[in-house]
This record gives C-alpha cells, structure tokens and sequence, in this order.
C-alpha cells in the first residue's frame, strides 16, 4: 500500500469519524422526550394565588345617602391617642336601666371582623362583600346608618373567622385602608376617589398572615406607614402620590403579623413600634434618620401575634400573644443617641396579664385587659395589673364574671366591654378594684370581636355579621 | 412382589394420590382452573414493591405494570403515589413526581379533586407508586402482570426473586387479581 | 466433564446470589427516613405505662368520668386509667368508635348509634340511619352529640335523647367550600372545652370549626410530610382536644402522634414514628382532664398512655 492510499483511507477514516461525532452530536437519543411541568394537569389557577390580578379601588358606587356632619373623630384603630380611651366631654350613659341603648342603625356586613373609623360624622368600614366577591370601603352616615358610597376591589377570600378585619386610618384629606390579602388603598376622603393601591403581597413578596391581616394602617403627616414583611419590613408611602418616602430593609426576614404600628415617644425620639412575626422593632418616624430602625428585639417571637404594642411613657413595652405565648415586658433604655430594648419579664399566660386579640388598655399607670382561655384560673376574666409586675393582678372581674374575645375602651371615664355575643357591659375604669355598673345583652351575636368606635355621643360596634351605630350619649 | 402386582398398585397409588388432590383442593379452595390453563399473577396483598418486577422480567420492559383500582381511589390533591414524599408543590413539576418514569399521570377534576392514569408504554413496574399509595392512601395503584406481554415462562424468573412469594400461577379464568373490594371487613370497620 | 464443572458453578453461583441476603438493592426503594426522625426537643412527652387486655380487636377509645371507655370487636370495656378492668359488656355486633360523658356512654356501630349508661348497660339503640353509612367518631356536649359518618361525608347533630336533629356536609354555596373530603373512611371529630366542635377534614388536611349548626367559622390546614404537617391522602386520622384547647393528632402511613395549638403550630411530638411498627393504623386517641394521653395501638393490641415529660 503506497503512502497516497494511507492517506486516503486515514482521511477516509477521519472523516467518517467525524461524521459519527457529528450525529452523534445531533441525534436526539429520545425523540418522544416530553417535560413534566407544572400545569399539565390542567388545574385552573388557583384563586388565592399571586396570580389574581386586582385593580384596587376598581369601581365605585354612590349609594344615594348624605353626611349629615359632626364634629368628633375615632380615626383609626385605637383612636385619636392610639390608647382606645376617648378624650370626648360629651357625658354618656352610665347605665342601661334595662333598657336597650336606642339602636339607630343596624348594616348587615359580610363576616368579619372589621371595625369602623369614626370621621366627622361619616364612618368608614372595610367590608368584604362575598356576592361581589370584593374588598368594599363603605361610608355610612353616623347619625342615621345611610350608606353614601362604597370604594371596592374584587379579590377572593375564602372565610376563616370571617374576612374582613381591619379599622382603616382617616385624615382630613385621605382614607386608607388594608384588605385581607393586604391591598393597601387610599382615596380622598371627601370624594372616595382612589389615589393610589398598593398590592404588598405582590410588590414586597409578602406571605400573608394566617387568618388574613389584621394590620390597621397608620397616617402620620400625610404617610402611610404600613408593616409589609416580606422585602421590607415597614415602608412609608406619600398619601398624594403613592410614592414610597422610605422603605426598611427586612434583613432578617420577619414576617407580617397581625398586630398594628404603635407610636412612642421615648429619649427625644418619635417612633414606630412594630411586633413582627421574628420581633420587635422601633423605626424613627422622623428626623433626617426616618424610617431607619432604632433598636431590635428578637426576644419576642411568636408564631401569632394579634394584640399590638403597648408604649408606656417610661419606656416600658408591654407584648402579648394569644395560644400559650404569653407575655413580656421590655425596657427601652437610650445612652448617646442609641437605643436598647432589654426584657425585664416574659411569662406563660397563666402566670400574668396576657391577651389574644384585643390590645390592653393603659390606664392611670396600669395595664387593664382581658385574660384568654389558657390562663387557668383567671381564664377569661378581666384583670388589672401595675406594669412593674405584670404577674401579680391589682383586681381580677372574679370568677363570676368572664368576658370572651371582645373589645374594651375606655369613654367618658367609663369602660365598655363587649361580650363574643353581643352583652355590653359598662365597669367603672379603677385601678384598685373592678367596679361593674351594669350590663345588657344587645343582641344575639357572635364573635363581636371588632374593635368599638365612639365619637359625638354614637358607638358603633358589631358582631361577625352586622354592625349597628347606637347613641349613647346622655339625652 | 411380582411385575404385575407391582404396576397394579403403582396404579391404585396414583389414582389415590390424585383423589386426595382433588379433595385437598376442594377442601382449602385451592382455585383450579376449568380450563386447566394457568397464569402468573401477582397477588397484591403479598407484594412489597422490592422493585423486582422491573428488574428481573425476560421482557426487555416488565410485563408488570401498576393499575388502577378507581373504585379505591381517593381522587386525592396530595396523591402518596404521584408525588415524592418531600414535595412542596402539588402540581406536575418533574421535580414532584414520585414515578421516575413519568407514567403516573393526573388530570383536574374539580377542586380538590384528580384523576390519576397510568402510560402503561412509560411504566417499568418499579412499584414506587403502589409503594406510595398503600403506605398514604388506599392502596388503588397495584402492580399486576399484563397477560399481554407476559410470555407466561414456565418459571416465571421475577416469581423466583420475588421475597414475598407474591408471584403463582393463577387460573386463567381469574387472571388478575387486583384488590378493590369496599366490602373487605378492613375497610368498612376502619381502625 | 469440565464443561460439568463449569454448568455445576454456575448453577451454584446463581442460586447463591438468588438467596435473600445476596439480592441487589431495590434502585427504586421508597423511603420516608428523612421524616422518621423527630428532633428530641420536639418530644415532650413520655410512655409511661402501657396494659393490654389479650388478643383483643380493639376498634375505640374515650375517657370520661376518670374511666377509659374501649370498644372492642363485640365487647365494651370499662377500664381505669391505671388499665384496671372494672367492666364488660357485651355489645350486639361491631362497634367502630365510642365516646362518654357523665350521661352515659354512646357506641357508634356502623350506621346507628347505641346508647348505654355510665355501667354499660343498654338505654336504647337510635334510629338506624341509611345503608351507606359509615359512622367513625362521636363527640358529645351536654344536650348534643355529633357524629361523623364518613360513608355519607357528613357531620349528624343529635340530641342526647337520640333524636336526630341535623346533619351538615361543610358545603356551601361558594365553590370555596368544598365540604368534606374523605377519601377513605377516617373522619374525626370532637368538641373542645370551650364547646367549639372541630371536625377533620382529612382529604384537605384540616381543622375546621364549626358552629353547632353547621357554618364554617375557621380552619387551618397543612399537608406536608415534615413534622408541622399532616402526610398522606387523608391525614390526621384521629383526634382529641387537650384540656387547654390544643389538638393531639394521629396519622396513619407514617404513624406518630403530636400536638397542634389551636392555631395550627406544632407545639410538641408525643410519640415519633419510630414508636411505632412501621407503616400502620393511626391509634384512636383519648385524653384524660390532667392532659395524659391515651393511645390505642392496634397492631401491639394495647393502650400506650403518655405524659407530659417532668
């Protein structure tokens, strides 16, 4: 074989190995190959999901009735101080004398738990509608129960303890509101007209609390201040336009809870208190350094957490939790600028004050608030203590005298208590014993869990399926 | 004893070797086969999905396959045999999906509800749905020999491994036995 | 005859490597192992005693009155909770749950219920209900009892006189509301101290609260293998309510018994599948009013009772 057939059959070779690699390059092995992916089970996309498109504030609807005006205000949850005690000179009734309080209005609500802001004789409620399947802002005329428009958005909810659940936040200029899933919506106040929506589960990759938010919005200077979790954990949107003003890093990834921002005041600084699911934290709410964090605590961490702060004028912190969490007390301590939050107790349910819903009242110096269903003998009762020892109750309501998961708020030097099923009872507000003045059944309800507002002499307060205005001013 | 007397009794032996078969089969219902054909079957009650079914069958695929007993069937959103036991996501991912061939497959019903089928062309008989389905659901998934492609071997080679003893000759007549029996005391006296 | 030899080993090697111990593992193996084990903190309670009462088919378990109450296949037992035989009686045909209170004993048999009082004696036997009914827990308030008949996914409300005044399915008019899924027959129930009646929905893996007339307060719900979570197609298949409102749950497929809040948290692991004998029935579950923890394991046909650890 001369040299000139070699090469051939070398170049013949090398081709032909090169045109193997080259199918085997190309071939695909397995022709009939298909991808498994998600949705080829041809579920229709879930309801719940990040996918449902919601244009917040979509549609408006004026419902024929008139604001007939007034002067008082109840403008969000907790009220005018954030302390659920009404500074209002109007007397009010001290007793029911076995008669009914005169009911002026009853509005028939999706089940919830959502209660009302109190503006100028207009009251703002943020129903769920479940025919329409839509968040609804409704304004109701205070004096006589009319409707005069309704703010909405569709959005599904599927009910679990009701779906409805915040108290919205009123200025002169805007309302906002916070929907189930966390649509953030604020209008114009006067008109209902939409000025911005903000979808936080969307935008700051939220995971929305179980049972729904129960966060009530906040408005200080024209910012809506919001506790978002996810991304952030609290950002700060201009009412005019919607712009974020400030946004705080969530670097440790806490998540939304149920509670509400508390404002405090503390070492020459206003700020933001927030019990998050992880901790609990303090934001400067002004000062060049606004909306960055003052102090931290992961010391209080539980898994559901309803009630919301409550700032005592030495600093002191008071958190409680509902399903065995119990309560703490923290201290805020502040040395050269910085702050320090140290917890000076935290106990079991049983072993001191302690709530599940409702926030505790601050009164004279002491901490008021009704004990859940795991605090042994004192399950249920209301109890007062003196916030330097928590464990040790000042008064008790007696084992005769239980409450269930109702409000409480302090007006007219008189405390207020409703009943899960609709008994309104009327205690003196004392700090060295309980004084009960009277009682009465205001009507067959269940899970009157809503917070109670009252302004100009009216209450407005609910169950899971109606809310009713009633006046209660003395005549 | 002599040729004759020898034969004579070697005959009246087999004969009664024979009648004491047929009342021993009479007697413990032993199934017999009208037809006097037989087939290999796996019994589903004795199967412990070792996974040697797919591995041990002449066929180049097994001739087992997993099947579908609807009437057991929970129509589950969380099915034990379609998805992995350390899934996040009930949806088709490949990434949840217990069967490693993909011949599990699930269609929408209505919420919460799927149906569940099997691509018999994708299932190589390992059992880890049947696994997956006894140990969290009712046991509707089973593996069974498809007579189809069964060569019907006169020892069936995966009934030589099986550990359980799972695999025997059947009665043509009764060539499947796939459980799916609500009327099993089991089932309607649950513990 | 080297050709023999060489057929001869073949065989041997063949039938060696045949044997049990020699086969190959399964490349398609089944495993839960990374959710068999428990983190230790998370076990919080311990066995403390157990007693059996022989080779019994054990269908049920309830404690009232400081006494167990077990339904066996024919047989009702009244025990002490130091597992004291005080009682027996004879029941006309298989019972499949029981429950008690200071009235008397109820005895769910497939699809009627039989009243008996605190000695076990027969007050009556209810109105038997339809063929296709499956009754597999009972749960009893001071004028009501519910029961739950998977058969026909839904939930009866009687009086305690055994007339039966309602049934509800959890179905509503929204398509949110699926009612009851049961996918096989596991559906428990019961009614906490505070008189709220939880029912599983085991198909969903939920809690659900209900009111007495049958409208959906709340849920919650988690399907998941891991240790917050309920496994399997329908999970868990019994329950019972602590004293202070938390749940102990069983899960059949991988057995184990744990603790949910009423809000749905795992709080705490009684006993983790290890205790029990592979891949098996869940224990019906009875909880005395100090918070010890009655198990009936039906494979080990004994009653495990835990305690909070010390």
């Amino acid at each position: 074989m001369n040299t000139r057939t070699r090469h051939i059959i070398l170049a013949a070779a090398i081709l032909a190995l090169a045109a193997s690699f080259t199918w085997w390059l190309a071939h695909d092995p397995v022709p009939n190959f298909t991808k498994s992916l998600p949705g080829s089970d041809n579920r229709p996309p879930r309801a719940d999901s990040l996918t449902e498109l919601v244009h917040i504030g979509e549609y408006f609807f004026a419902a024929g009735g008139t604001l007939t005006g007034g002067t008082e205000t109840w403008p969000r949850f907790r009220g005018p101080d954030f302390d659920n005690i009404s500074k209002s000179n109007i007397k009010l009734i001290d007793g029911f004398g076995g008669q009914i309080p005169k009911i002026l209005w009853t509005i028939d609500l999706g089940e919830g738990h959502a209660g009302a802001a109190i503006y100028k004789g207009a009251v703002y409620v943020l129903d769920y509608d479940e025919l329409k399947r839509s968040d609804i802002l409704r304004c109701i005329n205070l004096a006589d129960g009319k409707e005069v428009w309704q703010r909405g958005y569709r959005v599904t909810i599927k009910r679990n303890h009701g779906m409805s659940r915040t108290v919205p936040a009123v200025t002169e200029k805007y309302i906002v509101t916070i929907g189930p899933r966390a649509h953030v919506m604020c209008l114009d106040r006067l008109t209902g007209n939409v000025k911005w929506g903000l979808d936080v589960e969307k935008e700051y990759k939220t995971e929305i609390p179980f049972w729904y938010t129960g966060q009530c919005p906040l408005i200080e200077n024209d910012l809506a201040i919001i506790a978002t979790g996810g991304k952030a954990l609290m950002i700060a949107v201009d009412c005019e336009t919607g712009k974020k003003v400030w946004e705080v890093p969530n670097s440790k990834g806490w998540k939304m809870s149920h509670s509400s921002i508390m404002p405090m005041k503390f070492g020459g600084r206003r700020m933001f208190v927030y019990s998050a699911v992880g901790g609990i934290c303090g934001v400067a709410a002004d000062g060049p350094d606004a909306g960055t964090i003052l102090w931290t605590s992961s010391a209080w961490n539980k898994s559901v957490v309803a009630p919301s702060p409550v700032c005592m004028p030495n600093g002191k912190i008071f958190l409680t939790a509902g399903y065995g969490a119990g309560s703490m007390v923290l201290q805020l301590e502040q040395s050269g600028g910085t702050f320090t939050a140290k917890m000076i107790d935290q106990y079991l349910p049983a072993e001191g004050l302690a709530c599940e819903q409702q926030t505790p009242l601050y009164f004279e110096g002491h901490l008021i608030g009704i004990q859940p269903k795991d605090a042994g003998a004192l399950r249920s009762q209301m109890i007062c203590v003196d916030p330097s020892n928590c464990r040790v109750p000042v008064w008790t309501s007696g084992s005769e005298i239980r409450f269930g998961l109702g409000p409480y708020l302090i007006a007219d030097n008189k405390l207020f208590i409703l009943n899960d099923d609709g008994v309104l009872t009327i205690a003196k507000p004392d700090i060295k014993k309980y004084i009960q003045i009277d009682q009465i059944k205001l009507f067959d309800g269940q899970d009157a869990w809503a917070p109670i507002a009252v302004a100009d002499g009216y209450m407005v307060l609910r169950d899971s399926k109606r809310m009713i205005g009633m006046k209660i001013a003395v005549e | 004893m002599n040729r004759k007397t020898f034969i004579n009794n070697s005959g009246r032996l087999i004969l009664l070797g024979g009648l004491v078969y047929l009342t021993g089969s009479i007697i413990f219902k032993r199934k017999v086969s009208a037809s006097g054909k037989y087939v290999w079957q796996i019994d589903p009650f004795k199967c412990m999905q070792c996974g040697r079914c797919s591995t041990q069958c002449v066929r180049e695929i097994s001739a087992v396959k997993c099947v579908h007993a609807y009437q057991l069937c929970g129509y589950c959103d969380l099915c034990g045999g379609y998805f992995k036991p350390n899934t996040h996501k009930l949806n088709t991912g490949a990434e949840s999906q217990l069967c490693p061939t993909g011949a599990l497959k699930r269609k929408y019903v209505e919420e919460p509800f799927f149906e569940y089928k099997i691509d018999e062309k994708l299932c190589n008989a390992c059992g880890k749905c049947v696994k997956g389905c006894g140990s969290f659901g009712n046991g509707s998934l089973q593996l069974q020999i498809r007579h189809d492609l069964c060569q019907n071997c006169n020892e069936c080679s995966i009934a030589r491994m099986c550990p359980t003893n799972a695999i025997s000759r059947v009665p043509i007549e009764a060539a499947y036995q796939i459980k799916g029996d609500f009327k099993n005391p089991a089932l309607t006296n649950p513990k | 005859m080297v050709l023999a030899a060489v057929i001869v080993v073949l065989i041997v090697t063949d039938v060696m490597n045949s044997r049990p111990d020699k086969r190959p593992d399964n490349p398609y193996e089944y495993t839960v192992d990374q959710f068999t084990s428990v983190d230790t903190a998370l076990v919080k309670y311990t066995e403390t005693i157990d007693f059996t009462f022989g080779d019994l088919d054990l269908r049920g378990i309830a404690f009232a009155n400081n006494r167990l109450y077990l339904v066996e296949d024919n047989y009702l037992m009244v025990v002490s909770p130091e597992g004291e035989k005080l009682a027996k009686s004879e029941l006309p045909e298989s019972p499949g749950c029981v429950t008690a209170s200071s009235d008397g004993i109820y005895i769910g048999f497939r699809n009627y219920i039989g009243q008996y009082d605190p000695d076990g004696r027969l007050v009556k036997n209810w109105e038997p209900l339809n063929d296709t009914t499956v009754l597999t827990s009972l749960a009893v308030t001071d004028s009501t009892l519910f029961a739950a008949d998977a058969g026909n996914r839904r939930v009866l409300r009687y009086k305690t006189n055994g007339i039966l005044s309602g049934s509800f399915t959890g179905k509503r008019d929204s398509a949110d509301l699926h009612g009851f899924i049961i996918p096989s027959p596991y559906f428990d129930l019961a009614v906490n101290s505070d008189g709220e009646l939880w029912v599983v929905n085991t198909g969903k893996h939920a809690f659900e609260n209900y009111t007495f007339d049958g409208q959906l307060r709340g849920f919650w719900e988690n399907a998941a293998m891991t240790i917050d979570g309920f496994s399997g197609c329908c999970n868990p298949a019994h329950m019972a309510v602590l004293p202070d409102g938390s749940f102990v749950t069983a899960e059949k497929g991988m057995v184990r018994i744990k603790i949910h809040k009423a809000s749905g948290e795992v709080l705490a692991v009684v006993a983790p599948p290890e205790e029990f004998k592979g891949e098996t029935y869940a224990p019906d579950l009875a909880v005395s009013p100090s918070g010890d923890i009655y198990a009936l394991d039906y494979e080990r046909k004994m009653i495990r009772v835990f305690q909070l650890k010390k």
